[in-house]
């Protein structure tokens, strides 16, 4: 088997492991949940009105 | 006929085509269906404009581009890429052979950092480097002139038939209608009648060459028939020209008689040359144009170029879009420009993308859209349908949103007015900003409210720089590998151990101080700019001075030039510090990723250009110096500031005691983290220097991507909660949580397939480095969170001072762990270091890294109790921990 081939499977075996430590040490998906809460703010999205005017103002 | 039947006897000729011109002696590898498909693309139209009715709604999606496009192009050129690993040797061969066509593709780079919208253009940029990529997987394959052969056919076969079928069979694809005139026009697989006449010209080329070179006569010959048909109903008469002028030139240079003089085509080709610059440019040829049914102003462009050519342009990077905007806002009020009115007759301005790409005419009412179903005036243009003002059922026949994309800069335009109300402005942030008005005030972009979000996207921003930045560092890592020796590597990290700590002279202290700071204004900006130039001159000469005491430590000679080369980067960096600062203030985060990410890939570019030359360890100290410059260059763009004269300041010298505070902080964890580079380099010499320190960047880039930009919102957004101890919490713990959640993640996973990633990544050569990797990923992932959450703390609640101590407190452990790992190398041999003491040695670290980590746990809740300003801060420890531990519930408003 390849490296690349190991680190793949390596990777998704401990990815899967570690997540589902994570489930059972926490009790509940909320560690994800909150990591994938804070991706879905940092999305860049279309700015507000407010947002244009200061930036035109400014 | 029916559509389907149509297809399917569509389909049977297309294969029927690829049966006649099979080529069963050519010997094409099957990486050649890679540039096959990303020339199908190329050549017709993105993945996500097939879909019918596809269109933009806001300009923020034009900036951002489409998901699955980039994904489809992502995935090919990884494909590429792997394809082209293995044919390194070739592929080297290539680069040397086209060095010109590197160095305008970095120029393009480098253009990035002036450009108004870096993010796009690095988009585009890394599109266009696309196309060499997949031009070299071509020509590297064993048979390269087969495999142009067969790239022309399978193409040619596919697109242009495909074109056909569309503008007969399924004119919802292949038809639509022009957006000023309405008249339909044929876009077949492409977006418009120009790029219609583009695939006909390209493919219809290569199919007349294959007609003259042996390939199958009759099915070129259908192609170059269907090419003709489409040219015709196209009516592209600037590609058919070019197409008849190119098959003249086949034509006659592959005439027996002439075939054999080789100056023939030389003279065929200046001949036409002359002939269309006489033509076109000297408008000697008006005569021709018209005939050709063409404006002679060549649709306005002519005059619009008049106009631009008398503006003052900055001779390298040009006039900036932005300022060209800002000439045409001069003309009209730039709510106009950017905003339609939410009812009544709505209209589009077609001058808001990019002046001199897009169409302008003298007429103000031809320069707007009215809308169909709002009803108003068309613009009258000679020999274009008129349908009436209010006639719905037509208008929505029309669909105005689809038709009329001529070009990228067009794209802009095809903002449906309808989707334009109040609530949604087709506008970005500028980039570049002016951060003091005219009495040296500075400007803060969020006042008050709405700090969250800013800080949050800003981490958006930042994050999705950094990924960037990442990637581009691991094509670099993984390139310069395998071009590179590790002696090599090792020799400039030998010296960049010492120079980075004084390169972060003035990153690493004015940066918190123009972040923390409550008030800020130019005449205090412009006293850190000139103490940070300053120290920078002279820490740049003494570090010149003691290039040779550099060498007689690690005892190589070398290292004299690289150090006085790589002086130069200390002053580079401390001429931007101050600018960057003021962005990372004002919030303008994306601008100072973006310049980042452009700056890495400079440098990137320059080190591999000059490696793939041959320049060896001198490649890497080329990008160590192209970093910075461009890094200045870039926030000097984008921070529009002039620093003034220095003046006394009383407020001046706290500062510069914080920044000493920050900066003695970050030396103390500089060496504590860095020790290992000293002392390996200086008792095993270059190579395994090397080895050690490529396997540390690669555990620690990753981590990097997620802290660094965490740690510039963190302690700007902290900072600002100083005086609200519940709000300071939440934010603090939620970050730490996250950073413990990825980082320690990360950290396991590398130590598990540390090895193998080491093997994958820097091939061959480079195995040494897996063991380093392995061991140090989950010990440094965890000490990490601590390392820089701490940090925030310090930081934002004005106490810089206790982070250095922390520091001091740190490196000493930290020295002993190194000064325990030397010793064992200097008594045992290389076998014994790399086995047994190390295993011992590491089942000591972990038990003190778990009881560190509780002493961080408790120091962490320490400050968030306690983050008041103390001044009696260092008292004796014992003290500090008895007087200041409370519970939790106790806590209030300072």
């Amino acid at each position: 088997m390849s490296a690349l081939m190991r680190v793949v499977a390596i990777a998704i075996v401990f990815t899967t492991l570690y997540l589902l430590a994570v489930v059972i040490v926490h009790r509940g998906l909320e560690p994800i949940r909150q990591v994938l809460r804070l991706a879905g703010h940092m999305r860049p999205r279309r700015p507000s009105i407010e947002r244009v005017q200061l930036l035109t103002s400014a | 006929v029916p559509p389907t039947l149509a297809t399917v006897v569509f389909i049977a000729g297309i294969l029927m085509m690829f049966r006649l011109d099979r080529e069963p002696h050519a010997r094409v590898s099957r990486a050649l269906w890679i540039p096959t498909v990303w020339m199908l693309i190329a050549g017709s139209r993105m993945i996500s404009e097939w879909r019918v009715g596809a269109e933009i709604d806001s300009p923020d999606q034009y900036f951002e581009g489409s998901p699955i496009d980039r994904l489809v192009l992502t995935g090919l050129l990884a494909a590429a890429v792997a394809v082209l690993v293995p044919r390194a040797r070739a592929a080297e061969v290539f680069l040397r052979r086209n060095a010109p066509i590197l160095l305008f593709f970095a120029f393009c780079g480098a253009s990035v950092i002036w450009s108004d919208y870096p993010g796009v253009s690095f988009k585009r940029w890394t599109k266009a480097l696309g196309d060499v990529v997949m031009v070299m997987v071509v020509l590297t394959d064993p048979d390269p002139s087969a495999a142009i052969r067969r790239l022309f056919a399978r193409t040619s076969f596919l697109l242009i038939p495909a074109s056909v079928l569309l503008v007969k069979y399924y004119p919802e694809w292949g038809r639509g209608y022009d957006r000023w005139t309405w008249t339909p026009y044929y876009g077949g697989v492409a977006i418009g009648k120009n790029g219609l006449g583009y695939v006909c010209l390209i493919f219809g080329l290569a199919s007349l060459w294959r007609l003259f070179d042996g390939g199958s006569r009759i099915a070129h010959g259908i192609v170059v028939a269907m090419a003709l048909w489409l040219f015709w109903i196209a009516d592209s008469a600037t590609s058919f020209a070019c197409f008849f002028i190119g098959g003249a030139l086949l034509a006659i240079t592959m005439l027996p008689g002439l075939a054999r003089v080789p100056s023939t085509p030389h003279l065929v080709t200046g001949g036409i040359a002359v002939t269309v610059f006489t033509v076109v440019l000297l408008n000697a040829g008006t005569g021709l144009i018209a005939s050709m049914g063409r404006d002679t102003t060549l649709t306005g462009r002519t005059e619009l170029w008049e106009t631009v050519l008398k503006m003052t342009v900055d001779p390298l990077p040009g006039r900036r879009i932005r300022e060209l905007l800002a000439w045409e806002a001069s003309r009209k009020s730039l709510g106009d420009l950017l905003v339609a009115p939410a009812a009544g007759p709505q209209r589009v301005s077609r001058d808001l993308p990019e002046p001199g790409l897009g169409r302008r005419t003298r007429d103000r009412d031809r320069d707007c859209l009215w809308i169909p179903q709002c009803g108003g005036p068309f613009p009258q243009r000679s020999g274009g349908r008129q349908p009436g003002p209010r006639d719905p059922g037509r208008c929505a026949d029309l669909q105005p949103d689809r038709g009329g994309i001529q070009d990228d800069a067009s794209r802009l335009d095809r903002v449906p007015a309808r989707r334009l109300g109040a609530s949604r402005v087709p506008v970005l942030p500028p980039m570049s900003m002016t951060p003091f008005d005219d009495n040296g005030t500075f400007h803060p972009v969020a006042p008050g409210a709405g700090l969250r979000r800013l800080a949050v996207r800003g981490a958006g921003f930042t994050v999705l720089g950094q990924s960037l930045g990442f990637v581009i560092q691991m094509v670099a890592t993984v390139v310069l590998a395998r071009l590179i020796t590790p002696a090599d590597f090792g020799l400039v990290i030998m010296v960049t151990t010492f120079s980075l700590l004084l390169v972060n002279f003035g990153l690493n202290g004015f940066t918190e101080v123009v972040l923390q700071r409550e008030k800020m204004d130019a005449r205090i900006a412009s006293n850190l700019f000139w103490i940070a130039a300053g120290s920078g001159l002279l820490l740049t000469l003494a570090f010149a001075g003691a290039a040779p005491l550099v060498a007689r430590f690690y005892g190589d000679a070398r290292l004299i030039g690289v150090t006085r080369a790589l002086s130069a980067t200390i002053l580079l960096t401390s001429l931007s510090v101050v600018h960057l600062a003021l962005l990372r203030r004002a919030m303008r985060f994306a601008a100072v990723s973006t310049n980042d990410m452009a700056a890495r890939a400079v440098a990137v570019a320059a080190s591999i250009l000059l490696a793939i030359l041959g320049w060896g360890y001198w490649a890497l100290v080329a990008a160590a110096i192209a970093l910075p410059l461009a890094t200045c260059a870039g926030a000097w763009l984008t921070c529009r500031w002039v620093p003034r004269a220095p003046a006394r300041d009383p407020e001046t010298l706290p500062m510069i005691r914080f920044a000493l505070n920050v900066y003695g902080r970050f030396t103390a964890n500089y060496l504590t983290w860095n020790m290992g580079s000293f002392l390996l380099g200086w008792r095993f010499g270059a190579a395994p220097l090397g080895f050690y320190k490529r396997a540390y960047d690669l555990f620690i880039l990753p981590l990097n991507q997620l802290s660094s930009p965490l740690t510039n919102v963190a302690v700007s957004a902290l900072s600002r909660l100083a005086h609200d101890p519940v709000q300071y919490r939440r934010y603090f713990l939620s970050a730490l949580s996250t950073l413990a959640f990825i980082g320690m993640g990360i950290g396991a996973g590398l130590t598990l397939a540390g090895r193998d990633l080491i093997l994958f990544l820097l091939g061959p050569g480079w195995e040494e480095a897996g063991p380093h990797l392995s061991r140090s990923s989950v010990r440094a992932s965890a000490s990490c969170c601590c390392y820089y959450t701490h940090g925030w703390i310090h930081l934002s609640i004005g106490r810089a001072d206790r982070g250095f101590w922390w520091g001091l407190v740190e490196g000493r452990r930290h020295r002993r762990v190194h000064r325990d790992r030397a010793s064992v190398g200097t008594r045992g041999d290389r076998r014994r270091l790399g086995r047994l003491p190390l295993a011992a040695h590491d089942s000591i670290a972990v038990v003190r890294g778990t009881t560190g980590l509780a002493r961080y746990g408790v120091c962490h809740r320490s400050c968030l109790e306690v983050h008041r300003p103390r001044r009696d801060w260092p008292a004796s420890s014992r003290q500090y921990w008895s007087g200041r531990f409370r519970s939790t519930s106790r806590l209030g408003p300072p």
